[in-house]
């Protein structure tokens, strides 16, 4: 009995080497985890924009940045994703951003610094309006991400 | 006769994977922001209507409202009485009860974007749904309606 079971055991094949896994592999995944982050969670900015510290109400948060993004600095400097136009500029800029057809009102996202005077913030908005643009104020939610009721 | 060739099993090479995926982390990583966001409108049907009286664009006449809010750095005034901006939704809720359709929301020069945005926010979330914004002209502050922003 012992002698039969032993001739089994010899015919068993040798266990195999599993190959070793590459020790970049943990480095990697938490690698694509930050990606995968930054593409999910993050919002292209220009470089401008992102030195723009936009005004901080209890506002429903969860928006991305978007466009076409008209950012006023505090010294009431313009730029139109991205890239800067005076302010004599701002009514063909806005007109340029409609639709071919006309059919649709263009919506202009403003970004503005929130220590931007509010009447310059004023003139601004009735300059982009009276060129034809309907606008939208972006802000920054105070709580942090939640939105208050 | 043909000779077999011994099959030689190519190793994968991760490095020039791993070396975009560190580009692409670290162009992410500088050019994004992540920031809870959100919108206001400021003109469009049934929204806030911006209006820039005293720029060379906008009428110089402004249409009555019910109610005229003068806003001020950190403080908007209603009528006679004075609030703090964050203090400013109850009294709007209050407006709106009391039957004001329409507010003039005028922008002192001391009031600064985060102020009008606050304001904003208050009546917007109070259901006020005609919200007019102006900014007083430089040489007339102060004059306008009896209200003087400062």
């Amino acid at each position: 009995m012992i002698a039969r079971r032993f001739a089994a055991r010899k015919k068993l094949r040798p266990a195999r080497r599993r190959p070793r896994t590459d020790p970049a592999m943990p480095t990697i995944n938490i690698v694509f985890l930050l990606l995968l982050f930054f593409l999910l969670a993050g919002t292209l900015t220009a470089p401008g924009e992102s030195e723009i510290d936009p005004a901080r109400v209890g506002a429903d948060a969860g928006e991305r940045l978007p466009r076409p993004l008209l950012a006023i600095t505090e010294d009431g400097t313009l730029s139109l994703d991205g890239r800067r136009i005076a302010r004599a500029e701002l009514a063909k800029a806005v007109a340029d951003l409609a639709a071919p057809d006309g059919d649709e009102t263009p919506v202009l996202y403003v970004l503005a610094a929130r220590d931007l005077s509010g009447s310059v913030l004023v003139q601004i908005l009735g300059e982009a309006s009276a060129a034809g643009a309907a606008t939208s104020l972006v802000v920054l939610n105070a709580d942090g991400g939640q939105a208050s009721p | 006769m043909r000779r077999v060739r011994a099959r030689t099993r190519r190793r994968f090479v991760l490095t020039p994977l791993v070396d975009v995926i560190f580009l692409l982390v670290i162009f992410f990583a500088l050019s994004s922001r992540i920031a809870p966001f959100g919108l206001i409108p400021v003109s469009g049907q049934g929204r806030a209507v911006a209006g820039a009286e005293g720029s060379e664009t906008a009428s110089r006449t402004v249409a009555p409202a019910d109610e005229t809010l003068v806003v001020l750095r950190g403080r908007a005034r209603l009528g006679a009485q004075v609030y703090a901006l964050d203090a400013l939704r109850p009294a709007a809720v209050r407006l709106r009860e009391g039957g004001a359709r329409s507010v003039l929301l005028l922008t002192a020069r001391s009031a600064r974007t985060e102020d009008v945005a606050k304001a904003l926010d208050a009546l917007r979330r109070a259901g006020v749904a005609n919200v007019r914004l102006i900014s007083a002209p430089a040489d007339t502050a102060g004059t306008r309606g009896g209200a003087g922003p400062r």
